[in-house]
Parts: C-alpha cells; sequence; structure tokens
C-alpha cells in the first residue's frame, strides 16, 4: 500500500537530550499503528514532530509526499492532532471552542454545525456542548478534544493516549468509533495500555531512548521473538550464590533478581526444569510459566 | 481574513461570558481617568478657544484606553495561553502562515479597542457638555485604530518575550504611565526640556496625540507624520511574525 506518512531520519533535541535518534519509517494510508514504550521513550516528541507542533532538529516528514515543515499550510489541514493534555481555552464554552478551531481551519460556518452535531453525538458528549470545559469530568473532556480534531475530518489522526482516563465503555466506544473511519484515515496513537495495544493495531512500534526497539504486526513481533518464554521462581529466600548458580545455566536467558525471584527467558519449555533441577534443594515458594506476550517483549526490547 | 474572524469570534464570546465586568471597566474608566486628570492637571492643561478647557484631556484618554486595553488584552491572553493551553501551538499547526496569525491576534482587538473608544468618547462630551465636530469623530477613529494596533502589537511582543507575567505587569503599567505623560496625551510636551521635546515628538504615540487634537479641534497638522504610527505598526508586525515561532512551536 502507498505510504500516507514518511518519516526520513527524523531527529529531535529537547534541553540537549535527543528525543527522536534519526527515525525512519512509512506508515501505510488508511492504518492504525500504536506506539508504545516507556515513559520518555519519543512517543509523544514523535506525534508532535508530525503534527507540526515541534520541529525536528534533522530530517523530513512528508505527509502524501509534501514536506510538512516546507508545505506546511498545504499539509496541516490533513492532519488531526490531539495532545494529551486537554487543551481547551477554559473561557470558552465547549461549542465555542469547536467554534473557534473550525473558524481557525477556514471551515464554513454551516460545515462546523453539522460535525458538531454529528461528532457530539457520536461521541455522546451533546448535552454538555454548552458547558465550559472546566465543568465537565476528564473522561468528557478527552471525548470532546477528541471530537475537535475529527471536526476538520483530517486525513491522518495523531491522537496521544486518546482513551486514557476513559470508563471502559467509552473506550470501547471510542475505538470502535475510529476503527469505523480507519479505512479512509491514518491513525496514529500512543497509548500505556499493553490490552489496548493489543486489541487495536495494524502496527505496533515499540519506542526506547527515541529509537524504534521493534516494529511490526502483533502476530509477526511474536513469531520473530522465537517462542520466547518467561519464567519467575519464587524462594523462600534468593542467596546471591544460588541466583549465580542459575544465572550460569547456557540457556537462561536475560536473568535477573527481582526480590526472592528468580526471573528469566528461554527459547524452550524444558530450560525450566534444568532451573528447577538446580534449585530443587532451595526452599521454593510458586512459580510463574508464560508464553511471551507484548508486554514482556516491551519489557525485554526496553531494558536499559 | 478566516484567523481575524476566529481571533474575533473569540474575543467576543469571552466578552459575552464577562459582559457585566467588561461594560463596568468601558463605562468607569474614562470617567475615572477623567476625573484623576482633570483635577490634578487642571492648571497645566492649555486652555483652547471655543472649546471647554479640559476637553484638551480628551484624545489623550481615549487614545490610552483604546492603547492599554489593546494591550493588556492581548498580553493577558498570550501569557496564559502560551504553556498551559498550547493554543497557539494549535494554531501553529493549524493551515495558518505566520503573518495571518500575528495579524489575525493583533486585529481581533480592533472592534472592542474602537468600541471603547466611541463609548468613552460619547462620555466625556456628556461631562464636558460639548460635541466635537462629526466629522472630527469620524477623522479621530481612524487615529484609534492606529492606536489600538500598536498597542496590540506592544503586547504580542511582549506577551511572546516575557517569562513572568507579575513583574512584566508592573512593567507595563510603567510602560503605561510613561507613555501616557511622555506623548503629550496627559500633559503639554512643552512642559519637558526642549531637548527631549525633540525626540518625544517623533514617538508615535506623541504623533497620534496631535493628530488626534488637530481632527478633533480643527488645528493645522502636517498628516504624512502619522507614516510614524504606520511604520511602528509596520515594525512590529515583522518583529512578532519573527518572535511568533517561540511561543507556537518547540
Amino acid at each position: 500500500m502507498e505510504a500516507s506518512v514518511s518519516l526520513k531520519k527524523i531527529g529531535k533535541v529537547l534541553n540537549g537530550r535527543s528525543v527522536l535518534a534519526g527515525l525512519s519509517f512509512g506508515i501505510e494510508r488508511g492504518s492504525i499503528m500504536a506506539i508504545v514504550g516507556p515513559n520518555d521513550s519519543g512517543k509523544s516528541a514523535l506525534l508532535r514532530v508530525i503534527s507540526g507542533f515541534s520541529k525536528p532538529e534533522y530530517g523530513s516528514i512528508f505527509i502524501d509526499g509534501k514536506d510538512v515543515h516546507l508545505r506546511r499550510l498545504e499539509t496541516a489541514k490533513h492532519i488531526g492532532y490531539m495532545p494529551q493534555k486537554i487543551n481547551f481555552d477554559n473561557d470558552l464554552t465547549i461549542f465555542e471552542n469547536f467554534q473557534f478551531y473550525g473558524k481557525i481551519y477556514n471551515m464554513e460556518p454551516k460545515m462546523i454545525n453539522r460535525r458538531i452535531a454529528l461528532l457530539s453525538d457520536q461521541l455522546g458528549f451533546r448535552h454538555f456542548l454548552n458547558d465550559f470545559p472546566f465543568e465537565l469530568s476528564s473522561g468528557f473532556q478527552k471525548k470532546a478534544l477528541l471530537a475537535r480534531t475529527l471536526l476538520t475530518d483530517p486525513e491522518v489522526l495523531l491522537l496521544e493516549e486518546p482513551t486514557s482516563s476513559l470508563d471502559l465503555r467509552s473506550q470501547y466506544l471510542v475505538w470502535d468509533f475510529l476503527q469505523e473511519m480507519s479505512g479512509d484515515k491514518t491513525i496514529i496513537y500512543t497509548t500505556h495500555s499493553i490490552r489496548e495495544a493489543e486489541r487495536v493495531h495494524d502496527r505496533i512500534v515499540v519506542m526506547h531512548h527515541g529509537h524504534v526497539a521493534l516494529d511490526g504486526a502483533l502476530d509477526k513481533l511474536l513469531e520473530n521473538s522465537g517462542e520466547l518464554f518467561h519464567f519467575q521462581i519464587h524462594f523462600q529466600s534468593l542467596e546471591k550464590e544460588i541466583y549465580e548458580k542459575l544465572s550460569k545455566i547456557t540457556t537462561v536467558v536475560s536473568p535477573s533478581q527481582v526480590g526472592q525471584v528468580f526471573d528469566f527467558y528461554a527459547r524452550e519449555r524444558k530450560v525450566f526444569f534444568d532451573v528447577m533441577r538446580l534449585a530443587i534443594e532451595e526452599e521454593l515458594i510458586g512459580y510463574n510459566a508464560d508464553k511471551v506476550g507484548l508486554e514482556t517483549l516491551i519489557m525485554t526490547s526496553t531494558e536499559e | 481574513m478566516n484567523l481575524f474572524s476566529a481571533f474575533f469570534y473569540r474575543r467576543l464570546v469571552t466578552i459575552t461570558h464577562n459582559w457585566v465586568g467588561e461594560l463596568s471597566i468601558s463605562l468607569l474608566l474614562p470617567i475615572g481617568i477623567y476625573s484623576t486628570l482633570g483635577f490634578g492637571l487642571s492648571n497645566s492643561t492649555p486652555s483652547l478657544e471655543y472649546f471647554p478647557k479640559l476637553s484638551w484631556l480628551i484624545p489623550g484618554i481615549i487614545l490610552i484606553i483604546s492603547f492599554a486595553g489593546a494591550l493588556i488584552t492581548i498580553f493577558n491572553d498570550i501569557m496564559k495561553n502560551k504553556r498551559i493551553t498550547s493554543l497557539y501551538g494549535t494554531l501553529y499547526a493549524s493551515p495558518s502562515s505566520l503573518a495571518t496569525s500575528v495579524f489575525g491576534i493583533t486585529s481581533s482587538v480592533l472592534p472592542e479597542g474602537i468600541a471603547r473608544a466611541i463609548l468613552g468618547l460619547i462620555i466625556l462630551e456628556f461631562i464636558i457638555g460639548y460635541a466635537f465636530s462629526a466629522l472630527g469623530q469620524i477623522l479621530f477613529l481612524f487615529i484609534i485604530i492606529f492606536s489600538t494596533l500598536i498597542g496590540a502589537s506592544i503586547g504580542l511582543t511582549l506577551g511572546i518575550l516575557s517569562k513572568n507575567s507579575l513583574s512584566n505587569q508592573l512593567v507595563i503599567l510603567l510602560l503605561l504611565l510613561g507613555l501616557g505623560f511622555c506623548s503629550g496625551w496627559f500633559i503639554p510636551l512643552e512642559v519637558f526640556p526642549e531637548s527631549i521635546q525633540t525626540i518625544l515628538r517623533i514617538l508615535p504615540t506623541t504623533v497620534l496625540g496631535e493628530c488626534s487634537r488637530a481632527v478633533l479641534f480643527g488645528q493645522i497638522f502636517p498628516f504624512s507624520l502619522m507614516s510614524i504610527p504606520a511604520g511602528t505598526i509596520g515594525i512590529f508586525f515583522l518583529l512578532n511574525i519573527f518572535l511568533f515561532p517561540i511561543i507556537s512551536t518547540e
């Protein structure tokens, strides 16, 4: 498929620290990309740079082949950016905020009113249109913010944690609504919810220290992890010498000690029994064995 | 024009929500300034033939109201929104050029500046019991446009460059007082030493004051001097285009 958004060696430095380190990739038109990663990994910086809110120190971003920063006036109307922080003007009601936003984008008054009615109905906040933003709960503010982003019917949606502070029902409502549109629109969103990223994506990007640590569809990522298993063995008391003895088993991957828990990965299930055989003389409290999921993939790929 | 329309709409609804406060200020400010200056400066006010003595103060009062109103409104708005709501980031990310953004913000206070001036003029004419000629008042409103735009432009520049709202409010207060006196809006320039008068006479605000008196009192004035305030607006416009990315992008 044709790339809707392309990044070429994008680099961003904030306060002398590199928050995006030469990122290059393309995002297909009409696809949904989930960006996950620990705090300060560069997720928000990436969206802000694509949206034009923030200028990169080097590199280029293209929307439909047009450079976002060189042809800003042409590309800006195709982009809808929803920041993580609610940024309504508290002196205006929600309706007036929408009107102001629509006017900035040179929309016809009739079209603004039609879009406000449609979006507020679909996202269920029509009764709050004449309230001031600070009078609404954070969940309704978030829904209104999403609706404001959609007001101009942009082709590319950049959403920073679109469902944070929403209740479960609203999260489903929002994602059902967004997924209905995903064929026409390219959606790039950041989230801290692994479950959300697993459920809603065509592609997942795991970011770490401004780099892309993992990139692909969940099935592909898990397949590439080569049937990795995650084990945790809880000891009554995990002494240093036992930990070192167990860590030295050659088939044990990324061992670590978390309190009294010996945490490790392995390519095969039988490694667990090798470890247990050596630990059998110690007093054990319990154990946990999992096939690696996205959460573990993120943890391992973003390890310091 | 879409950004003028957007920012004017925003100002209009903000005023509508706070109409009691806005109307009170618009009504009381001219009376308050007139009373203070009239009592305090009546001896230094020049006498005008055919006009009530204190009518000399009226152009200066209206000019300071439009100038300060625009400056304070824009400054406060920038200080409030530049970091907290990232409003200006939204503007930068919209399909609007820097020039139209700066024009939209500064010109959005023009209608309210003119409205305040008309209201102030009516109130002060009522107080002194004298109405200026219709033509003089219409021409005076054109000068108010210059005064409002200069105030708004300075408010935008200060707002962009300011880090601390509180300390800059003091700077603004001193700036307004200084300009009011040094531009001959409240006291005649003749009270200053001659060497300083030469400099003060070419201040854009002084030109606005002199021109206002000329149109209201039917005096002779070289209107080519209006190129000074017009040039000032142009310079601030370019400066603000250059500075605007400071508050709108990272």
